[in-house]
């Protein structure tokens, strides 16, 4: 069942929507009421044992609340320490922070490294994470490129129309 | 004397203030067109015309015949311009690391940079150039007319052409021919004043060389795409700025205006009540105005910075058992017109809504008869710029004036801040609209983006997230539940007069450059 759900996770394809993905009449993310029935049923009754910490990490996720879903995932981390299914998680969630990107492309190839026991699917999906994190970390490398030349490129600017000005005034002094 | 002096010193001034003007309209699909854009270009314009003057000035005491030195310099300056206008996409290309690349967010030291560049290397020198053409036209004109006269005369002529130019680019030119057919038929008009006072009329031919970039489809259109398979279906230039609709490959479209990347001022996509993202949370402001009020009676809401009415969907679904009318204002006719043809509202609400084009907010909703039910604001100028009249005290006051007991106010706010910061927009407009409102007010986080939505109520408490919760119909999207969380909201802020944004007081431009370069 855990399984089945750890799979069903949004593949992360941009930072600014969240791709709904596969949904079952089951799921408590669907929308904006039921999910919000299911939070308030989860404070209400906590449970800690790791299967239901799984759950609630995957359906906050879907539902794009980070911060629940991050100490949802510390817990399952507590209750099995090197859990492979917290740090997939992590991973997803680490992914939405331009500043964590770098630390989850390295979680994801340790990951794959150390996990391959793991079904081929769920082997998939943190390949397609790496891949998107990949891309994600070679655009911003192109993009501080361009900051780059955008810094220097008024100064070179600046020294050439320099270089034309000083003729034009020793033209006519 | 040399013929068509007062005409060449005339036709300087004009080029002069329409390469200023529609230089910013031409740099903004790559670079935008926020107040740093334009400061930098009106700067380095005004660098160039100092530098220009002096130089010209010089040149005219060195040289036997200033009258043909400055046809030269006119033909120069018009060739000079088109070679710009012809690099510039080159340039951006260069500058800019390509489609689906840059996001807004790393933004604003590319486009400072990329734009001050552009400003210097494109547009400084044709207008040092037409600089120097007064003083060597008065060299010229100084044996005849003395002086003091020529000088005055040819100075009149030229703020009159000056004067020409400002208006003619922005009620005429950019509506009629477009801000590059503009600029490069001024360019050629150069090349032909420079050879008249040449005496050469094949040079004048030449001119028209200069109009053959305009015979390409205009690059701008295709500038800073969101994403590599992004398709343009419509683009429309107004005095206002630039405006497209794209047609992305997940089936959305996007209005957009200026320099694109992956901001939007309407988000559509066909048969779908929720366009997702920030205007989701829109539906927060008819849910909260009718905690206690019956549930009854007709709902009256406006809706400034109505764009193509991506607020509509989420309003009408919260509202869909009880009558409701609406009025839209938005600045720009044009977006309107866009937003009609390729991102429309459906029938049902069309006929609820009176769209209001051409005029500013603030003015037209003073126009308002009152005792409204909520008022939306999501009026953003070039992309990441509140306008300052419309995020002060005194505006708020008004919005609250017009409101009925109970009423929302719900404004859009994109920032990268987190609500932990002692200064900044996000605190300065939570201080403000708690002010304006007596406390009553709530900032809600748009799960995975950098927007709030700021909820401000008029003369009684904002009704409680939980109660929110409780009151959601079924089928609204997950993100406006999440936006719930207690970890999503912020409450009243502390009393903090000194971060009031009012009308004669306004740092707010200057708050949003800072965060826009910050690159956060």
């Amino acid at each position: 069942m855990i399984a089945a759900l750890l799979l069903l996770v949004c593949p992360v394809w941009d930072s600014h929507r969240i791709d709904p993905g596969p949904v079952s009449v089951q799921d408590p993310a669907q929308d904006a009421a039921s999910f919000l029935a299911w939070h308030a049923e989860r404070i209400a009754q906590p449970q800690n044992d790791w299967e239901a910490q799984a759950h609630n990490a995957w359906v906050y996720l879907q539902a794009g609340a980070l911060e629940e879903a991050r100490r949802a995932v510390d817990e399952m981390e507590s209750l099995r320490p090197g859990d492979p299914d917290a740090a997939r998680f992590r991973i997803r969630i680490d992914s939405w922070n331009a500043s964590l990107r770098g630390r989850a492309a390295l979680s994801a190839r340790h990951w794959l490294a150390s996990h391959p026991d793991q079904p081929t699917e769920l082997r998939e999906a943190v390949r397609r994470d790496l891949a998107f994190l990949e891309d994600e970390n070679a655009r911003t490398a192109r993009v501080a490129g361009s900051k780059g030349r955008a810094r220097f490129a008024p100064w070179m600017v600046l020294l050439l129309l320099g270089g034309g000005l000083r003729f034009g005034f020793r033209k006519f002094p | 004397m040399t013929r068509g002096v007062l005409p060449a010193a005339g036709l300087a001034g004009f080029a002069a203030l329409t390469l200023e003007i529609l230089g910013v309209h031409i740099l903004a699909p790559w670079f935008g067109a926020s107040s740093l854009v334009w400061t930098n270009q009106i700067g380095v314009v005004l660098a160039a015309m100092a530098l220009g003057g002096w130089l010209g000035g010089r040149a005219a005491r060195g040289t036997p015949q200033p009258a043909r030195l400055a046809g030269r310099v006119l033909v120069g300056a018009g060739f000079l311009g088109a070679i710009g206008v012809f690099l510039l996409p080159s340039f951006a290309s260069w500058i800019l690391p390509g489609p689906g690349m840059l996001d807004h967010a790393d933004a604003g030291g590319v486009f400072l940079g990329g734009a001050l560049t552009s400003s210097l290397l494109f547009f400084a020198p044709p207008v040092f150039l037409l600089a120097m053409v007064t003083p060597l036209l008065v060299e010229e004109r100084a044996p005849g007319r003395g002086p003091g006269r020529a000088a005055g005369e040819l100075a009149a002529v030229g703020t009159l052409g000056s004067l020409l130019g400002v208006f003619g680019t922005t009620f005429l030119g950019i509506p009629l021919l477009g801000a590059r057919l503009t600029l490069l038929l001024t360019l050629a008009c150069l090349v032909c004043a420079g050879a008249i006072l040449l005496g050469r009329k094949r040079i004048a031919g030449l001119g028209l060389l200069i109009l053959l970039p305009s015979l390409e489809t205009d690059p701008g259109r295709t500038a800073n795409l969101p994403h590599a398979d992004a398709e343009v279906l419509a683009a429309a230039e107004t005095p206002h700025g630039r405006f497209r609709v794209l047609s992305l490959p997940n089936g959305e479209r996007w209005l957009q205006s200026h320099e694109g990347l992956d901001s939007y001022q309407s988000r559509w996509r066909e048969g779908e009540t929720w366009p997702g993202g920030y205007y989701d949370l829109f539906a927060l402001a008819p849910l909260a105005a009718m905690e206690g009020d019956g549930g009854k009676g007709p709902v009256r809401f406006w809706s400034l910075g109505h764009g193509a009415g991506s607020a509509v969907g989420p309003v009408s679904a919260i509202l869909h058992d009880r009558p409701w009318s609406g009025v839209g204002v938005e600045l720009d006719a044009a977006v309107v017109e866009l937003g009609n043809e390729f991102l429309p509202l459906p029938a049902v609400s069309q006929s609820k809504m009176e769209v209001i084009a051409g005029g500013d907010a603030r003015a037209l909703l003073r126009t308002c008869p009152g005792n409204l039910d909520f008022v939306l604001l999501d009026a953003y100028s070039r992309q990441f710029e509140i306008p300052f009249h419309l995020a002060t005290l005194e505006f708020f006051r008004e919005v609250h004036g017009k409101l009925r007991e109970g009423g929302i106010l719900a404004l859009n706010l994109g920032t990268p801040e987190d609500g932990t910061e002692k200064d900044g927009v996000l605190v300065a407009l939570r201080g403000t609209l708690a002010e304006a409102f007596a406390g009553h007010t709530r900032a809600h986080k748009v799960p995975l983006s950098r927007n709030w939505m700021l909820l401000a109520r008029k003369g009684k408490a904002l009704p409680a997230p939980t109660w929110m919760a409780s009151h959601l119909p079924p089928g609204v999207p997950v993100g406006v539940g999440t936006s719930l969380l207690p970890s999503q909201t912020l409450g009243e802020p502390s009393y903090r007069p000194e971060v009031w944004l009012r009308d004669d007081g306004n740092p707010l431009s200057l708050a949003q450059a800072r965060l826009w370069l910050s690159g956060k």
